[in-house]
């Protein structure tokens, strides 16, 4: 089959690589219709996430149609057309069992490598390096999913591949990102990295009550695009974004900030300075300048979000603020699981149209260019989607 | 409400009493009688304090009695553990152990059964042969209805004698990180019906 590899910083291509097989009796195979390149995709790509190895097949954002079940799966079959959250569950650890699906015990092959950078392991995740599994992922023409009756979600007939795919991550994480921000009626959220989880987040915090969501971003598209959701922006290239925020809420600051940006951070300060030239020297230190900035412009007892992707350690870690303005910080990957269904129902009720975040379909055999297009944002690229199978469609 | 213990003099309780349990069955008979089994014993499969010893333990959703069961019905445990080849129950609590050895070549030992109490605890050691080990398995509930807490210890002898190399080497590689990754296909398979596989890295 056809599929995403990676070839080193910056570079992947698509090749002829073997097919998936059933490996347990609850696995299933699905073929793929749709598949996203996402933000964390770029993490990966430029050469931020340890344990990615040549020939990886990357992909967590994808949906299709099953066209192989093993023995013991009993919840879907043959000929559902399903999606399948990127955090992969057991559906029966104790974390499962409590809705936390990106904390399960059981799903990561290569849980030795997680233990060790992580202390324990969470669960695997769909090509995402081998720390988290060692998953062929979903920019392929098939997929194995692992525990199906757990990881793959039926969806309902007249639900286009376009609304339902963004169930599978950036929409749940946006909400999880809002959700665990403790939005109350009132609220001001500030919210760094207006991309796809970004606008995800922006439109999550107004559903949860948020009464003014300031977004940042440097982008004019991006910003443009927030606007476009009723939120207010700062262009942290032309304003100071902690003086704008202060200045904006009446100097109580932000109640809720959320950093939807993560590990590679963009800023002219001078703390982003000395993460990127660690960052090259392969000190491994992640850019952290966004979340020091959140810590710092939130206003006293708020709670800070964090769904961007941090991997490893960041250094200059604003702890006093945190202690003496009374913070807590909330973070995670997505509980994709536990929110899928109460998502999927805000989609058929119109609440939300999550195809909106497309700005590109391409056929699978463009991702190489897509993904360059995405890591320059150019084109005003806010979220690409690949057929694999364009030319039978 | 248990006092607070502190939990490095926890460990070495557990460590003694296995060695004790050891020796206190390995020389003449098989009552508990012997008193003060600090001594070492020439007779024990592992010597208390000669071993190299290995204890790790995980919480799995699951009745104790469930976990028991699995564990006690030895020929089970080739299914987890990645480097046996086979378990045959002998009877009478005997059995014999078949590792997939360096080289494809097989090593193959005797063990017996010295502690078997349903839903709770298994203890054996080898008989005789070339690799002298000892081990047990326990299960305790875990506070707060988080399932089982499952406890192995195994130990086997010097890693510096050619008898305790030999086994070492039967793991391929670090034994502690092979009897966690066994325990994991454990949980995993007790949970969740199946371990996890990506079809492309080598298991360890």
């Amino acid at each position: 089959m056809r599929a995403v590899t990676f070839r080193g910083t910056g570079k992947v291509s698509v090749n002829t690589v073997p097919d998936p097989e059933i490996l347990t009796p609850y696995d299933a195979i699905v073929r793929v219709t749709s598949t996203a390149i996402c933000g964390s995709d770029l993490h990966m790509y430029s050469g931020y996430i340890p344990t990615v190895k040549k020939g990886d097949v990357f992909g967590h954002e994808f949906m299709g149609e099953i066209v192989e079940a093993g023995s013991e799966v009993k919840n879907v079959a043959v000929g559902d057309r399903v999606l399948v959250p990127f955090t992969i569950s057991c559906g029966n650890c104790l974390h499962c069992r409590n809705g936390m699906t990106s904390l399960c015990d059981n799903s990561n092959p290569n849980a030795w490598m997680a233990d060790m950078l992580l202390g324990y392991t969470c669960s695997g995740l769909y090509g995402y390096s081998h720390a988290f599994g060692g998953y062929p992922g979903g920019q392929a023409e098939y997929v194995r999913i692992a525990w199906a009756d757990a990881n793959a979600f039926k969806v309902p007939d007249g639900i286009p591949d376009e609304q339902a795919l963004f169930l599978t991550d950036i929409f749940p994480t946006g909400y999880q990102a809002a959700e665990q921000a403790e939005i109350a009626p009132g609220d001001t959220v500030a919210i760094w990295g207006c991309g796809p989880v970004g606008w995800f987040t922006i439109q999550s915090a107004f559903m949860l009550g948020a009464e003014r969501v300031i977004a940042i971003d440097r982008i004019p598209y991006r910003l443009e695009r927030a606007r476009a959701l009723g939120a207010d922006t700062i262009d942290f290239e032309n304003d100071d974004v902690v003086e704008t925020l202060k200045s904006a809420t009446a100097g109580r600051g932000p109640d809720r900030v959320i950093d939807c940006v993560g590990m590679e951070a963009h800023s002219f300060a001078p703390d982003n300075a000395a993460d990127k030239v660690k960052q090259v020297m392969k000190l491994s230190f992640d850019r952290a300048h966004v979340l020091r900035q959140a810590i710092y412009a939130v206003g006293k007892g708020g709670v800070v979000s964090v769904p961007g992707v941090y991997a490893g350690f960041i250094d200059k870690f604003p702890m006093g603020i945190v202690v003496n303005k009374g913070l807590t910080i909330r973070s995670g990957q997505t509980h994709v699981h536990k929110y899928v269904p109460k998502l999927m129902a805000m989609i058929q009720d119109g609440r939300i149209d999550p195809s909106k975040v497309i700005s590109h379909v391409l056929p699978l055999e463009s991702a190489p260019e897509a993904y360059k297009m995405f890591v320059d944002k150019v084109d005003d690229c806010e979220k690409v989607v690949l057929k694999p199978f364009a030319s039978a469609a | 409400m248990n006092a607070p213990r502190p939990l490095t003099l926890l460990a070495g309780v557990a460590l003694i009493g296995l060695g004790v349990s050891l020796i206190a069955r390995s020389g003449t008979g098989d009552d508990e009688s012997t008193s003060g089994g600090f001594e070492r014993n020439r007779d024990a499969s592992v010597p208390y304090g000669d071993g190299t010893r290995i204890e790790k333990a995980f919480t799995i959703e699951c009745p104790a009695d469930e976990l028991y069961a699995y564990w006690r019905n030895l020929e089970n445990l080739p299914n987890i553990m990645s480097h046996l080849a086979s378990v045959e129950d002998l009877g009478d609590g005997r059995s014999r152990w078949t590792a997939k050895g360096p080289g494809g070549v097989p090593a193959s030992w005797e063990a017996e059964i010295i502690d078997d109490t349903p839903g709770e605890r298994i203890s054996w050691r080898s008989v005789g042969g070339t690799v002298p080990n000892a081990g047990s398995v326990t299960f305790t509930e875990a506070p707060g209805e988080r399932g089982t807490e499952l406890r192995v210890e195994m130990e086997w002898a010097p890693p510096g004698g050619p008898l305790g190399k030999s086994f070492a080497s039967l793991f391929g590689g670090d034994p502690g990180l092979i009897v966690e990754s066994d325990l994991r296909r454990f949980k995993a398979t007790m949970e969740a019906g199946y371990h996890a596989v990506n079809g492309t890295d080598v298991k360890s």
